[in-house]
């Protein structure tokens, strides 16, 4: 095998240069047309300014740093100034470390220490190996990865890379919020209500390894034990009389509430059957409801092939977790693409095998999600400026569709304007149908420099 | 973003790219290497760098291009090669052994053309800092300006590996 070409397309990375930067300034604006239950906002308008910045004191050393601030209308961002490393705010920060680590190069190994993205696994609409990242979800179906810190060691010899990740703790993906449209609140009886019971986060580090092939097939292995970054949920209903609470203890950890299930709403416990449209009774019941985040083993794999006329991927795992209140499953995605002259096309199917169904209330789990759906991708180049995409998610059952269509234009060297119509529609049972009143129109303009 | 091509003396090359924004890199596969480099008139194709073992070589006479005196070749890839030309007509001027001009034909229908300018010597090797790529189909044109330029930097095999990609960005 000789080497002959590595063309870099990049701004940042020049030999000669001790220090280079990137960024954008960013804002989105966001039209729902129709108002949910425990969300009365049509509008929310966003702005994000990122800055990143690469020092390379010596070819084989690189420090790597990033800073998020953010500004909202719609209080989906703190409102204090305090600087975020861990990420395990509810909201997201105000001014956040995207990331600060240090890599060091020698030979075939690399380590880097610090926080920092980690991304595993080869499919891209669902991963299921991909445990090393978890996202911000507070709008569902517009998400983006969070860093973590981690130190991960690298080793890479001809095709084959070994890749060693320990992360001392859990960096959780961030759900909706619950005063806000992305939670669909279960209709409940008069006098009951829910409590948000803060979260319960694991101690101790997460671990994996990864072994990946880069031959004309690719493939890879991964190992990983720690915890899973989505939640599930626990409830406790509690009688609260005049001076007197009867049910379990445990004093709510308080903070923002933040509660959810993906799969179904939270279970009605059956003496609470019926609906009132009156006041509240005395007593009430309270409906703790707290986050925790299970043990999980994963074992899992990953394979891409070129055939002749379109390129074969392939993801699955088997999650396996010691905590009894957690599922036991296998996750398993088929994608194929295509590229045919300026389309690109991708389409797939996701499903899911529980094994052990666990004894949680719920869970926030949208790659489980969009398992038992066929999903798909589209895109069209119409020049160097200018592209357009359709994604698209149906379960088998019917229950609900996503579409996304999506018209990005830049204008120049730096600015960049991106309209976004996003299509939701099912029943309130299912993980897409349940936000059939969020579907929006989003306009995005960036400057990048 | 960043492109590594790996090209191989006995079959096509391996390309990957790396773009920061999902953290992951991704094959270019063998089928889409005719695709238009992120909405240019550069295809995927067009930036290997060819490899003379994997073409035939037939001279065809002498032209002149831009008031260059070239030579002008016809290359044909060799069956172990695919590419989505069928045969490329080359001008190489003569004064500086530089690409003057590239046809890169399917059949007998010229799909793009490239013409080489702002040919300086750096470091004793004449270097075009300009190429401009024409797709005859579409009727557009993307200039490439280069405006750095080095030889002979000491680089080391794991340069040209996937993790250097992830690094590079």
């Amino acid at each position: 095998m000789r080497v002959l070409l590595a063309v870099i397309f990049t701004a940042a990375v020049c030999a000669a240069q001790s220090y280079t930067q990137r960024g954008f300034l960013e804002s989105r604006a966001t039209f729902y047309p129709q108002t949910a239950a425990n969300d009365r906002a049509r509008m929310i308008g966003e702005s994000l300014f990122r800055y990143e910045g690469f020092l390379r004191p010596s070819s084989a050393f690189q420090l790597a740093g990033s800073v998020d601030l953010r500004l909202d209308t719609h209080h989906q961002v703190e409102r204090d100034l305090r600087l975020s490393w861990q990420d395990r705010e509810t909201r997201r920060p105000t001014v956040e470390v995207r990331r600060l680590s240090g890599m060091y190069h020698k030979g075939p190994m690399t380590f880097e220490a610090g926080k920092q993205f980690v991304r595993w696994g080869k499919t891209d609409i669902v991963t299921p190996t991909d445990r090393f990242a978890p996202r911000d979800f507070l709008t569902v179906v517009d998400n983006d990865f969070l860093p973590i810190t981690a130190a991960r060691l690298t080793f890479e010899k001809g095709s084959n890379t070994v890749d060693a990740v320990w992360s001392p703790r859990l960096t959780p993906s961030r759900i909706p919020l619950p005063d806000q449209r992305w939670v669909v609140l279960p209709d409940l009886p008069a006098g009951v209500r829910l409590n948000d019971a803060g979260a319960k986060f694991p101690g101790g580090p997460q671990s994996g390894a990864r072994w990946n092939h880069a031959g004309t097939i690719e493939y890879g292995v991964a190992l990983y034990q720690g915890f899973n970054h989505m939640p599930s949920f626990e409830i406790s209903p509690r009688f609260i009389v005049p001076f007197l609470t009867v049910g379990p203890a445990g004093p709510p950890t308080g903070g923002t509430p933040a509660f959810n299930s993906s799969r179904s709403p939270l279970p009605t416990p059956a003496f609470l059957t019926g609906r009132s449209a009156g006041p509240p009774t005395v007593p009430d019941i309270q409906v703790d409801v707290q986050r925790f985040y299970p043990r999980m083993f994963m074992v899992g794999g990953d394979v891409a092939f070129p055939l002749p006329w379109l390129t074969v991927k392939g993801e699955a795992a088997r999650f396996t977790s010691s905590d009894h209140r957690a599922d036991e499953l296998g996750l398993y995605v088929l994608q194929l693409e295509r590229q045919l002259g300026e389309w690109f096309f991708l389409g797939g199917y996701a499903a899911e095998i529980i094994t052990r169904k666990g004894t949680q209330a719920g869970d926030f789990v949208p790659d489980r999600g969009l398992s038992q759906a066929f999903l798909g991708r589209a895109g069209y180049t119409i020049d160097a400026n200018r592209s357009i995409a359709i994604e698209a998610a149906a379960r088998q059952n019917g229950k609900g569709t996503w579409t996304k269509f999506e018209y990005s234009q830049a204008m120049g060297q730096h600015w960049r304007t991106t309209l976004n119509l996003t299509l939701i529609r099912g029943e309130v049972d299912d993980f897409l149908g349940q936000y059939r009143r969020n579907s929006h129109a989003l306009l995005v303009v960036r400057y990048s420099y | 973003m960043a492109l590594l091509v790996i090209n191989h003396p006995d079959r096509s090359s391996d390309q990957w790219m790396w773009t920061p924004a999902i953290n992951r890199e991704r094959r270019i596969a063998l089928q889409d290497r005719s695709t238009r480099f992120f909405g240019t008139d550069f295809s995927f194709e067009d930036l290997e760098e060819p490899d003379t073992n994997q073409f035939d070589y037939r001279l065809l006479g002498d032209e002149t291009i831009d008031g260059a005196l070239c030579w002008k070749v016809e290359s044909k890839p060799k069956q172990t090669k695919i590419s989505q030309y069928t045969h490329s007509l080359v001008w190489v001027r003569k004064d500086n052994y530089a690409f003057a001009q590239i046809e890169n034909y399917n059949k007998d229908q010229l799909v793009r053309r490239a013409r080489y300018s702002d040919i300086r010597n750096v470091q004793g090797i004449w270097t075009a800092h300009s190429i401009e790529m024409q797709d005859m189909k579409r009727n557009s044109r993307t200039i490439l300006k280069i405006e750095k330029l080095q030889y002979n930097l000491p680089m080391k095999d794991d340069a040209f590996t996937l993790q250097a990609l992830s690094r590079e960005s």
